[in-house]
């Protein structure tokens, strides 16, 4: 409940469409270009001016005094007529008044309250002949208790400031309006381009595996995502199919043993004429149970190596001690069936990877070597290094497998015909090549002797060394 | 959204700009030009007439022009031509003197 409280509320509808939302982001840009133009439009036009406006009140104030200096009140009122009188364009604002507030000379009715001492600068509103402007002006105090108050009209730039927010009003309102019929296009053509995509993504959603994303001859970055999401599809269609595959295998292996125990736990309980019998019929039970459980076990490995999961586990290791451990192991049991177990290992191979899991692939490959070949028969165990890659081969002198049983040897649940009657779960090879494809590598499988009879069986792995 | 609402922003900045002026604080004051009347217009041709350089040809047609005008009640344009008669008739007077 904190968690749904804490969390912001949604952006508004509209800036959810990620095409409004680079419009708005193209609006805002054209809007700082904009603004920067009008800037700098304003400093070389109304700017200029301005500064114009200011040197001449300043040059204009400075000759007044000048004239004060030299030749007194009256030269001083004199000047201030004589401008007056000369000033064509009507701009020059004058007004100089003595200690008693009287006006001696200028061109304003009365003197501005209010405002503050010697060198100020401010502006004000001026009315004139029915009209009303903007008026910039200067005061200084002479010598003598004099007040003067020298200006320039500035309707002119008033005029210019009002052309230019006019004119920045109505850019802005076709910012605005280029804004959002852009951000309409953007969003329509985005929605356009992605619908094929979605479309799809909707039909697999409901259940249609087979859909794929419509991918266009113009390559462009949509082309790209559809082409990629089709490779995961396609991925995806793969992987459920051997997903699928694999519970339809597991549900027929499994349904064999599991009717078996079944049955002789029921015959057992029916036919039974002793607590012995008894027991030993439950010991069968148990035992094709634990058959059942193992070939679980298998499973989860197998699943765990083509996860990748183990790959966090890989430490440096010796391969070469690895195959001998297994070779030690197998040996009896190849004695035990009158066979010989060969090896030609390299004094030292060294390998990153999983320890466990190789011994395991290793023991798999032994065990089905022995399993297969008959009494009197070889089995051999070599390793060796090939260049940046490590090479681990069994092979065997028996039977061998048909070119078409090679092919799906590697498959769960595989089973040779020749086989069947053998004990096993046809998961030993499928481990084989989980293991090997976690560690970078692949097998494949082979005659030993080729052309030979019976050819036997080669079973190879080529991992990559660090 | 940062970078838009910083583009947002910046964009408004030239209207904050724009009526500043240079350094000069505006005031509200009932001010009025007295240059714009008819007495001033006649005080101006009084004074065009007591200038020496008022009966060239150039200051002596603006200054009947500018009298004609603010008799006739165009007192601004009349008092534009009386001022640019007299500054004709001051620029010949400084330049003979």
């Amino acid at each position: 409940m904190s968690e749904r409280l804490a969390r912001p509320p949604p952006p508004p509808r509209l800036l959810q469409s990620a095409g409004f939302r680079f419009a708005l982001l193209f609006m805002a840009i054209f809007s700082v270009a904009a603004g920067l133009l009008v800037a700098v439009l304003w400093w070389a036009t109304a700017g200029a001016i301005d500064r114009q406006t200011v040197a001449a009140i300043r040059a204009d104030t400075l000759a007044l005094m000048d004239r004060h200096r030299d030749a007194g009140p009256l030269g001083l009122i004199e000047s201030i007529e004589d401008r007056m009188a000369q000033d064509a364009e009507a701009v020059t604002i004058y007004l100089l008044m003595d200690r008693d507030g009287r006006k001696l000379a200028g061109n304003l009715d009365h003197w501005p309250e209010g405002i503050a001492g010697d060198g100020t600068w401010f502006r004000t509103e001026l009315h004139h002949d029915g009209a009303t402007s903007e008026a910039r002006l200067h005061r200084r105090d002479l010598p003598g208790g004099l007040s003067l108050l020298v200006g320039r009209d500035e309707s002119e730039r008033t005029q210019l400031d009002i052309v230019m927010a006019e004119g920045m009003a109505w850019s802005l309102g076709a910012i605005l309006l280029l804004g959002g019929v852009g951000a309409s296009l953007v969003r329509k053509a985005l929605q356009r381009r992605m619908a094929p995509a979605m479309l799809t993504a909707q039909g697999i959603a409901a259940g249609d595996l087979a859909r794929r994303v419509p991918v266009s001859l113009r390559h462009d970055e949509f082309d790209q995502l559809g082409a990629t999401m089709n490779a995961m599809l396609e991925r995806i269609e793969a992987l459920m199919s051997g997903v699928r595959s694999v519970s339809d295998a597991i549900a027929h292996d499994l349904r064999t043993p599991i009717a078996r125990a079944r049955g002789k736990l029921e015959e057992a309980l029916d036919a039974a004429r002793s607590e012995e019998g008894l027991r030993a019929a439950v010991e069968e039970g148990i035992a094709d149970l634990d058959n059942i459980s193992r070939v679980f076990q298998a499973l989860l490995r197998i699943a765990e190596a083509e996860a990748g999961a183990r790959r966090a586990a890989f430490a440096p290791l010796d391969l070469s001690a690895v195959l001998s451990d297994a070779a030690d192991f197998y040996e009896a049991m190849a004695e035990a069936r009158d066979q010989h177990l060969e090896t030609d290992l390299p004094d030292r191979l060294d390998l990153v990877g999983d320890r466990d899991l190789l011994l395991q692939a290793v023991a798999n490959l032994l065990d089905n070597a022995i399993k297969f070949t008959p009494p009197g028969g070889k089995v051999r165990l070599s390793a060796r290094r090939d260049g940046r890659v490590a090479e681990i081969a069994v092979e065997d002198s028996g039977p061998g497998l048909p070119q078409a049983d090679k092919d799906r040897a590697l498959d769960r649940f595989f089973r040779a015909d020749a086989s069947r009657n053998a004990p096993g779960s046809g998961l030993g090879l499928s481990l084989v090549r989980a293991v090997t494809q976690l560690h970078g590598g692949e097998v494949w499988l082979e005659d030993a002797q080729p052309g030979a009879e019976p050819p036997g069986l080669r079973v190879s792995l080529r991992v990559p060394l660090p | 959204m940062l970078v838009a609402r910083v583009l947002l922003l910046s964009a408004f900045v030239p209207l904050l700009v724009l009526p500043a002026s240079a350094g000069a604080e505006h005031q509200a004051h009932d001010l009025r030009l007295t240059t714009d009347t008819l007495e001033y217009c006649q005080s101006l041709a009084r004074r065009l007439e007591s200038m020496p350089g008022h009966t060239e040809p150039t200051p002596r047609l603006l200054g009947q022009q500018g009298r004609r005008l603010c008799a006739r009640g165009h007192v601004r344009t009349g008092i534009a031509r009386l001022r640019r008669a007299i500054r004709i008739a001051a620029s010949r007077q400084a330049d003979g003197g």
